[in-house]
Order: structure tokens, then C-alpha cells, then sequence
């Protein structure tokens, strides 16, 4: 990998701003003064409601949109040059190829147009199709092939020329849940080979175990960035889990004020000042201690109070 | 660009509009051999005309037809983007498409000359090559057809830009005949360099057309061809500059 490309980061939006202008004098913003830097090698969450203004993002990055203000870059280089480009393979949201190709000849175009040589053609193309499970119907044209298995298609291209980022929209969309689990193993495997993965994508689980960083925008504005823990509020208790109470101990506890749900093992949800007081109380009554988790609001909650 | 010209020389070959006025055609040339009350010189003057202009008819429909709609349509259902996405010059994008369209333009106008060709081979006991160099300068008047329906096609809406492009096919036939009178005999200063503007933009397509010399057995002088030549490439390479220019500046 090209020490110049990791002395940037993957992406780097500096007050970028997108308006568009509408009857009657109005203007509306698509893209609120957006600054964002996405570090090279990870793999990064974008969220957003409808309308949020993520694939307008995503458009300003490949060059579609001009940024009404700001810059935008890849890899230290403007996003407005083609050249920028070489470094990016992209995934759009529901893609589109002519129907009467099939999966090996729509690879075969865009390593054309990559400039690959045949050797290196081919080579890509293999590994491609098995990524993405394709070989079997590698010579089928698209129009005879599952939504599901044309999104793959879209998939095989964007990681043809071994991109150093990979810009995903709705990656898992028309997938089922294996070939979901396969998706979220490829982006595995691309993060542990150094690449950068933007991801934008509205199924919230996966990209809480997937992502290293999230952004969340909201009417055009980011309105938060950091890792998945710290998007999600902590609730401030903690979830000790044990087995069953002795009476003596279960008193003890009641007497502290904590709340008890008795299962097959005794939970424990005990407020942040009353941990300790807990583990000591247990470890005197001989009980032992199986866990201790704090409770964490979920991606899906934390996006709720952040961008509805 | 060979990538992009590729698959849309293999698109266009699947549109019915092809088929149809290609097989339409086809039949128009083979009529002529229907003609057998004529005397067989005026039946081969009736086969020259009819197939050139038939040739001209049938490359011009479909330089129209698909060069007004292929960037249009891809840009609206989204297949440009995966190929936008590279590192792919608007410039070289929109080249591709044009060379896929002279492609099938071609294909179709070799296909009608092949069968002229052949039959006018089988009167004439010989192979007529002032005819096929004649067919040459149709394909080059089907390019430039090609590439004006391109240069409206990447601002305007395929219906609008094919109107347009007929109309500047039309008034391009007429040019030197008509509106150079038109413009001798205006008197309005303002009107007259606003006429001549669009005259000297307005293509002279009908100096690709050979039809009556070829029709008569009139020579044609090669440096006439050179020149008609060197002015559809200098004409072309405007017409794709500009449409370059424009759609690098176009938002998707």
C-alpha cells in the first residue's frame, strides 16, 4: 500500500455544504456543513433517516454533485478529479447494469475500464465471482437472475482492482440472511486487509458489529461521530448477573435498592453507585459472579434520539 | 472508451427500431429488382437512387434514434453509475458512447450496402467502387447525424433532441442551396448576422451526398472528397468537444 495514501485519511469532507435551489426563491440544504474525517483502514457506518442527506454525501464524493461549499477528498486528493477515482470501488444503491450482460461480462467491462491487464483481468474476475458466490451463475444473463444475486453482481464489481476504499450503499439490500452473513464477512475480510470501507446502510445490527466508527446525519447535519459504544448513551445502571439468592443475601440486597429478576440465574440491575456495594454483598454471601455488563441504549435507540 | 463504446454497440443492436427500419430497408433495396419493365440502365440509375437514399434514410433514423437516447436513458436508470464511478473522464464516457453508435450506424449501412453493392454487381457484371466510396461519405453524413443527436442529448430530452436533430438535418440538406440566397437577400443588419451565424453552425450535409454524380457516371475530383472528408472529421470532433464540455459540467 502506498505510504502516501495512508498518510491521508480515507475521506475528509471539510464545511461541505449541498443546496439546491427551488420556486419561488426557496433553497433547501441538502448537506449542512459537513466535516468529517474518516480514518484509512477502518470501517465506517453512515446513518441517516430518509432524506438525510447520506447519498447526496456520497454523490459530492464520486464526483456526481459539485459541493455547493467545501471540499471534499480521498486519499488527500479532490473528489472532483477523475483521477481521485482509481482508489474507489462503489456499490449504488439498487445497481443497475444492462440486462442482457451476464455477471462475467459486466466484470469484464469494468476491468476494461480499469485498465487491467488480461492476466490481471482474469484474476480479478475469479476472485470476484467467489467472493460473492457468483460462479455458478457467472454466465447468466442479468435479466435471469434474483435481485438478491444481481446485487452481488453490483458487489463483485465494486471490489474489482483492489480499490483501497470501498464506498457501499445498501450493500445487504435484496440479500437473504445468508448471503447477508456472507456480505458482512467480505467487509470483514476487506478491513483486515487494510482497505477502507464506507458503508451507508439502514440495518442498524450489522452496523453496530461491523463498524469501528458511525456517523449519524440528520437534516443534512452530522449530528454525531465516534464509535458505536460511544453514539450509545450509557443508562447509568449495570446488569450483575449471578446464580440463585440465598433469602439472607436477597434481603441484603432489596435493603441496598437494587432490582431483582429471578430466572434461571438472579439479575441484578444495580445504579452505578451501588456496584461495588453488590460485588462485596455476593462475595460475602460465597455467591458467584458470572457477569457484570453496563446496560448501553442500542444502536437503534441511540439513532432514534439522534435523528428523528 | 473501447469498454463503454463496446456495450453500447451490443444495446443498440437489441432495440427494435433497428430491426424494424433495418429490415424496412432491406426491402426497399431489394424492390428495385422488381423493376425489370425498365430498361436496364434506368433501372440501374433507379437502384443508385433509391438505395443511396434508402442507405441515407435508413443510418439517419437510427443515428437520431440512438444517439438521442443512449447517455439519457443510462443517466435515468442508473447504469451510468457504476461506470461513472471510475476513473472515467465524462469526456471519454461520452466518447465511447459515441463510437458505439457509429458502430451500429455503421453495421446497419453495411448491411443495406452489401445488398446494393451485390445487386448492383450482379446488373452491371462488376464491382461499382465510385458507389461503395459513395456509401463511405453516407456513413460520414450518418456520423455527424450521430453526433449532433449527441451534443442535444446531453442537455435536452431525447423527444426534444431528436426534433431538433431532423430539423438540423433537414435544414443542413438546404443550407448552401437556400439559405445562402435567404441571407444575400436580408436586408436587416442585425437579422442578416444573426442568419449567417446559424449558417455558418448549421452543418453542410449536403455535400457528403454523391447521389446524382454516382447515379449519372459523373467523376468526382478526390480533392473534393479529401476536403468533405477533413470537414466531417473537423465537424465531429466540435461537435463531441462540446458535448464533452457540457456533460463534464452536468450534475447526476
Amino acid at each position: 500500500m502506498s505510504e502516501t495514501i495512508l498518510a491521508y485519511p480515507a475521506i475528509r469532507c471539510r464545511d461541505v455544504s449541498r443546496s439546491y435551489k427551488l420556486p419561488k426563491n426557496k433553497t433547501r440544504i441538502a448537506v449542512d456543513k459537513l466535516s468529517l474525517e474518516v480514518p484509512a483502514g477502518i470501517v465506517f457506518g453512515f446513518l441517516g433517516a430518509n432524506g438525510a442527506g447520506k447519498t447526496t454525501t456520497i454523490k459530492m464524493l464520486l464526483g456526481f454533485l459539485r459541493p455547493t461549499t467545501g471540499r471534499l477528498e480521498i486519499f488527500g486528493e479532490p473528489c472532483d478529479e477523475h483521477t481521485t477515482r482509481r482508489h474507489v470501488g462503489y456499490l449504488p444503491e439498487q445497481p443497475y447494469f444492462h440486462p442482457f450482460l451476464t455477471p462475467r461480462q459486466v466484470l469484464k467491462t469494468h476491468t476494461e475500464l480499469l485498465g487491467l491487464s488480461r492476466t490481471e483481468s482474469i484474476n480479478q474476475i475469479e476472485y470476484a465471482l467467489e467472493a460473492t458466490r457468483l460462479q455458478h451463475n457467472k454466465d447468466l444473463p442479468l435479466s435471469k437472475l434474483s435481485k438478491g444475486n444481481q446485487q452481488r453482481v453490483g458487489i463483485a464489481q465494486a471490489l474489482l482492482g483492489s480499490p483501497r476504499l470501498l464506498i457501499l450503499d445498501e450493500p445487504t439490500s435484496g440479500l437473504d440472511p445468508i448471503a447477508r452473513h456472507e456480505m458482512r464477512e467480505i467487509i470483514a475480510n476487506l478491513r483486515t486487509e487494510g482497505r477502507t470501507v464506507f458503508l451507508s446502510s439502514h440495518v442498524l445490527s450489522e452496523i453496530d458489529t461491523l463498524c469501528d466508527q458511525v456517523g449519524v446525519m440528520n437534516l443534512g447535519k452530522l449530528v454525531a461521530c465516534g464509535t458505536p459504544a460511544e453514539i450509545k448513551q450509557p443508562q447509568g445502571a449495570v446488569q450483575i448477573v449471578t446464580t440463585h439468592l440465598t433469602p439472607s443475601a436477597e434481603a441484603a440486597l432489596v435493603e441496598i435498592g437494587v432490582h431483582i429478576e429471578k430466572a434461571n440465574q438472579a439479575l441484578i440491575q444495580a445504579s452505578e453507585n451501588h456496584v461495588f456495594a453488590v460485588i462485596r454483598l455476593l462475595e460475602d454471601a460465597g455467591l458467584p459472579l458470572i457477569s457484570v455488563t453496563p446496560n448501553a441504549e442500542t444502536l437503534e435507540t441511540a439513532f432514534l434520539r439522534l435523528a428523528a | 472508451m473501447y469498454a463503454i463504446g463496446k456495450v453500447t454497440f451490443l444495446d443498440n443492436l437489441r432495440k427494435q427500431v433497428l430491426q424494424v427500419v433495418l429490415i424496412l430497408t432491406l426491402a426497399a433495396v431489394a424492390s428495385t429488382t422488381l423493376l425489370s419493365f425498365f430498361d436496364m440502365g434506368i433501372q440501374i440509375k433507379i437502384l443508385k437512387d433509391l438505395s443511396l437514399a434508402a442507405i441515407l434514410f435508413c443510418g439517419g433514423i437510427l443515428a437520431i434514434t440512438v444517439s438521442v437516447g443512449c447517455i439519457p436513458s443510462e443517466l435515468q436508470n442508473h447504469t451510468a453509475y457504476p461506470t461513472l464511478a471510475r476513473a472515467v473522464r465524462r469526456g471519454d464516457y461520452l466518447l465511447g458512447h459515441y463510437f458505439g453508435v457509429c458502430a451500429t450506424c455503421f453495421l446497419c449501412t453495411a448491411i443495406v450496402g452489401g445488398v446494393f453493392v451485390g445487386i448492383l454487381g450482379v446488373y452491371e457484371h462488376s464491382l461499382d467502387v465510385p458507389v461503395i466510396i459513395g456509401m463511405g461519405y453516407v456513413f460520414l453524413e450518418v456520423a455527424v447525424l450521430a453526433a449532433i443527436g449527441m451534443l442535444f442529448s446531453v442537455f435536452l430530452s431525447p423527444m426534444v433532441s431528436a426534433t431538433l436533430t431532423l430539423f438540423v438535418f433537414l435544414l443542413g440538406q438546404i443550407k448552401v442551396t437556400y439559405l445562402h440566397g435567404a441571407i444575400e437577400r436580408a436586408t436587416v443588419p442585425v437579422s442578416k448576422q444573426i442568419m449567417q451565424g446559424f449558417y455558418y453552425l448549421l452543418p453542410n450535409l449536403d455535400c457528403f451526398s454523391f447521389k446524382d454524380a454516382l447515379v449519372h457516371n459523373i467523376p468526382i475530383p478526390s480533392s473534393f472528397l479529401v476536403l468533405v472528408a477533413v470537414y466531417a472529421i473537423v465537424y465531429i470532433g466540435f461537435l463531441v468537444s462540446a458535448s464533452g464540455a457540457i456533460l463534464s459540467r452536468k450534475e447526476i
